[in-house]
C-alpha cells in the first residue's frame, strides 16, 4: 500500500531580528487512504506550520513532499493548482475563517468559481450538494455567516473545504473555537464524511482526548521535531517519549480514579529562538543524561508500527 | 456560625438594550463553604463569567443586578460603592482567564503587585514590596526577586498567570474567584497551575470558587460542581457523585457528549442543537428544546431547584434515577 500523502525531512525555518527559529525541523510522516493522522503538541511546537508547508501556504526550506507518488516539487503553477485541489484546510475559528460580507452559496462556491469556471444553476446544484454533505439545507443558500451559530458556521468551513473533492483534508483544531456541547457534533459529523467519502485526515490538535476518538496515528511533536509517532491505541496506554507520558499525564479528566496519576511536566516550554542544545526536552525531563545534551536524539523504531526520539525511552510496556 | 461563605441566591442580571433585553443570569442559586474548591460549569453565554463578577459587585453598566449575593455575611447587590470596595482583593480575589490582558503592559510586576498590596493592606510600599516577593515565591516563580522588575511581556503566560495567583492571594483572602484561569495555557502549564491552586487551596485553608467550561478540569481539581445552563445551575453536588450519576440530563448528555482520554473511539453522543439565545431564552426548562427527556410540560413549567439526598440539587421535572453503576463511568450511549 504507497501512502496518499508522504513527507519526507520537511524543515521550514523562519529568520527573525533575534536570530533563526527552526519552526520545523526534519519531520517525516505518510497519511494512508482513509487514514487520521493526529498531529499533537503544545503551543510553538510547529504543528500549524507543517499544516501550511503542506499547503503552500509557506514555501518549506526543505524536505520531499509527494501525493499519490507524485512529487511535488519543480511542478510549476500548475501542478501547485492541482495539489491545492486535492488537499484542503478547515480552519480553527469558524468565525473568523468565513467572509461575513459573503453569502454561503459564494463562500461555499468560490473554490468551485476558482477552479473550474463554475456558474449559475450548475453551482447553486454543486453548493447544495456539499451543504447536504455537512447537514445544511438549502434554505440556507443567500445567508450570510453572521446568521449561524459556531457548529454550523463550522459546518460551512467543511463544506467549503469539500467542493473540489479532495482526498485529504488538514483539520486545524477544527473543535478547539467551538462550544463543548457542539464539539461531539462536529467530530461525529467528520467521522461520518470519512466514512462515507474514503477520507483521509491530517488532525492537528492539542487535546489529546478529541485525538484518541478521532485519530488512527499519532505524531508527537516537540519544538519542531517528532518526538514519537505510532498508533494511538499504542502510543497513549504505554508512550516510549518521556515527553509524551508528561503530556498524557496532564490532560485533566472526569474519571476521578485519574486523579493520582495527574502529574504535571515539569518547567516550561523553552524558546525556539534559544533552544537546549541536543535533546529539546532535556531540561524538563527526570530520565535525561549528558548524552542528551550532545546532540538531538534521532527518530528510531520501537517495533513494527511506532518510533521514537528517546535516548532512555519509557518501556513500552508500560 | 455555619460555614458559607459565599451565598448566591435568586441572583437576575438583565442587559436592558433597545430591542430587547438579554437576561444573561435567570436566578442563579449557589454556594461555597469555607476552604473547598467549587467548580462552576457552563459554556459561553451561561452566566459563569457575569455571576463571578456580580460576587464582587463589578457587573459592568447597563447590567441590572437583582436578588442576593452574601459574601462573608455581607449583601453585596445594592450594596454602596463604599461598602464594596474593602471586600475586593481583603475577603475575595479574583483571578481572570487572560493575564496578559489583566496586568498593565507599562508597569513591571513587581510594581503592579506592590501597589495592589499597599492598596488593600493599607501598609508602607516597602512592607508591601517584601509581601510581593514572598507571594512570588510561594507561587514557584524561579527568581521572585528579578521577576519583581520583569514586565508582564518578558515572561511566558503561566509565570503571568502564576504572577496574578500571586497577587490574588498576597491580600489573605478567604475566597478566590478564578474565572477560566488556564484556557489560555499550555496543557502541561495548566496541569502545573491546576497543582499550584489544589496546593495553595489546602494549605491556606482557602476557598476557591473556580469557573471553566472544561469538565476534565473539575474532575481534577473541585471537590463540589455546579453546573449552569441558561443563566441558572441545574444541577449541583459533590464531584464523584455528580460524575458518577448525574441528575439533569444536561449534565449527563455533557459527560457524554465530550471525549475523555482512556474511553478509546467510543461513539460521542451529540447534544442536538445550540446554546440558546438568551435574549429569547425557551420558556420552560430552557434545556427542554435539546433534552432527550423532555416531556409537554418541560416546555411550560420552569423548574425550580430542588434538594435531593446528600447535598446536591437539580432543576429538573424528571431528573435521572441515582443508579449504583449507570453513570458514565460505563459510557452507555442512549439509544
Amino acid at each position: 500500500m504507497t501512502a496518499l500523502l508522504s513527507v519526507a525531512h520537511l524543515t521550514k525555518h523562519f529568520p527573525t531580528r533575534h536570530g533563526l527559529v527552526r519552526a520545523v525541523e526534519d519531520v517525516s510522516f505518510d497519511v494512508a487512504r482513509g487514514e487520521t493522522l493526529a498531529v499533537v503538541g503544545e503551543s510553538g511546537c510547529g504543528k500549524t506550520t507543517v499544516a501550511l508547508s503542506l499547503l503552500r501556504l509557506l514555501r518549506p526550506d526543505g524536505g520531499q513532499v509527494s501525493f499519490e507518488g507524485v512529487d511535488l516539487e519543480g511542478g510549476g503553477d500548475k501542478a501547485e493548482k492541482a495539489w491545492r485541489q486535492r488537499l484542503s484546510i478547515v480552519f480553527q475559528n469558524p468565525y473568523s475563517s468565513l467572509d461575513p460580507r459573503m453569502r454561503i452559496r459564494s463562500i461555499v462556491g468560490e473554490p468551485l468559481i476558482t477552479a473550474y469556471g463554475l456558474r449559475g444553476r450548475e453551482l447553486t446544484q454543486r453548493v447544495v450538494r456539499h451543504l447536504g454533505e455537512v447537514g445544511l439545507g438549502a434554505e440556507h443558500l443567500y445567508r450570510f455567516p453572521h446568521e449561524f451559530s459556531g457548529g454550523q458556521r463550522q459546518r460551512i468551513a467543511i463544506a467549503r473545504a469539500l467542493a473540489l473533492e479532495p482526498k485529504l483534508l488538514i483539520l486545524d483544531e477544527p473543535t478547539a473555537a467551538l462550544d463543548v456541547s457542539v464539539q461531539a457534533q462536529v467530530l461525529n459529523l467528520l467521522q461520518g464524511l470519512q466514512k462515507s467519502m474514503g477520507l483521509s485526515y491530517l488532525f492537528i490538535s492539542h487535546n489529546l482526548a478529541t485525538v484518541e476518538n478521532i485519530a488512527d496515528r499519532v505524531l508527537v511533536m516537540y519544538l519542531g521535531r517528532v518526538v514519537e509517532e505510532g498508533p494511538v491505541s499504542k502510543i497513549f496506554t504505554a508512550p516510549c517519549h518521556p515527553y509524551t507520558r508528561g503530556l498524557l499525564d496532564s490532560v485533566p479528566s472526569t474519571d476521578l480514579r485519574r486523579r493520582e496519576r495527574f502529574k504535571p511536566v515539569r518547567g516550561e516550554i523553552p524558546s525556539a529562538l534559544n533552544p537546549p542544545p541536543g535533546c529539546a526536552f532535556s531540561p524538563r525531563c527526570a530520565r535525561a543524561g549528558e548524552e542528551c545534551r550532545a546532540a538531538p536524539p534521532p527518530l528510531v523504531p520501537a517495533g513494527a508500527d511506532r518510533s521514537h526520539a528517546c535516548l532512555h525511552p519509557l518501556s513500552p510496556t508500560g | 456560625m455555619s460555614d458559607v461563605l459565599l451565598d448566591i441566591s435568586g441572583l437576575h442580571i438583565e442587559f436592558p438594550s433597545l430591542e430587547r433585553t438579554v437576561q444573561a443570569v435567570r436566578g442563579c442559586d449557589l454556594s461555597v463553604f469555607k476552604g473547598e474548591v467549587m467548580g462552576l460549569v457552563g459554556e459561553s453565554g451561561s452566566g459563569k463569567s457575569m455571576t463571578a463578577l456580580a460576587c464582587l459587585g463589578l457587573v459592568p453598566p447597563p447590567g441590572r443586578v437583582t436578588g442576593s449575593v452574601r459574601l462573608d455575611g455581607h449583601e453585596v447587590v445594592g450594596a454602596p460603592e463604599s461598602h464594596n470596595r474593602p471586600l475586593r482583593g481583603g475577603v475575595a480575589a479574583m483571578i481572570f482567564q487572560n493575564p496578559g490582558k489583566a496586568l498593565n503592559p507599562f508597569f513591571t510586576i513587581g510594581r503592579q503587585l506592590t501597589d495592589a498590596i499597599a492598596g488593600v493592606r493599607r501598609i508602607s510600599r516597602e512592607a508591601a514590596g517584601k509581601i510581593a516577593v514572598d507571594a512570588l515565591s510561594e507561587v514557584r516563580i524561579a527568581d521572585p526577586t528579578q521577576a519583581m522588575h520583569k514586565y508582564p511581556h518578558q515572561v511566558s503566560g503561566g509565570q503571568l498567570q502564576r504572577a496574578m495567583i500571586a497577587m490574588a492571594l498576597s491580600c489573605e483572602p478567604k475566597l478566590v474567584i478564578a474565572d477560566e484561569p488556564t484556557t489560555a495555557l499550555d496543557v502541561t502549564i495548566q496541569a502545573q497551575v491546576i497543582v499550584l491552586l489544589r496546593d495553595l487551596a489546602r494549605v491556606h485553608g482557602l476557598a476557591v470558587l473556580f469557573i471553566t467550561h472544561d469538565l476534565g478540569v473539575v474532575g481534577s481539581l473541585c471537590d463540589r460542581l455546579a453546573v449552569m445552563y441558561a443563566g441558572r445551575v441545574v444541577e449541583s453536588g459533590p464531584v464523584d457523585a455528580l460524575f458518577a450519576s448525574p441528575a439533569h440530563p444536561y449534565t449527563a448528555s455533557l459527560l457524554r457528549a465530550v471525549p475523555a482520554l482512556g474511553r478509546g473511539r467510543a461513539a460521542l453522543t451529540q447534544i442536538p442543537g445550540t446554546v440558546p439565545n438568551m435574549a429569547e431564552p425557551p420558556t420552560g426548562c430552557a434545556f427542554h428544546p435539546r433534552c432527550p427527556q423532555a416531556q409537554p410540560r418541560c416546555a411550560i413549567d420552569d423548574p425550580m431547584g430542588r434538594e435531593t439526598t446528600d447535598g446536591r440539587t437539580v432543576a429538573c421535572h424528571f431528573p435521572l434515577a441515582a443508579t449504583a453503576n449507570g453513570g458514565i463511568a460505563a459510557g452507555s450511549p442512549a439509544a
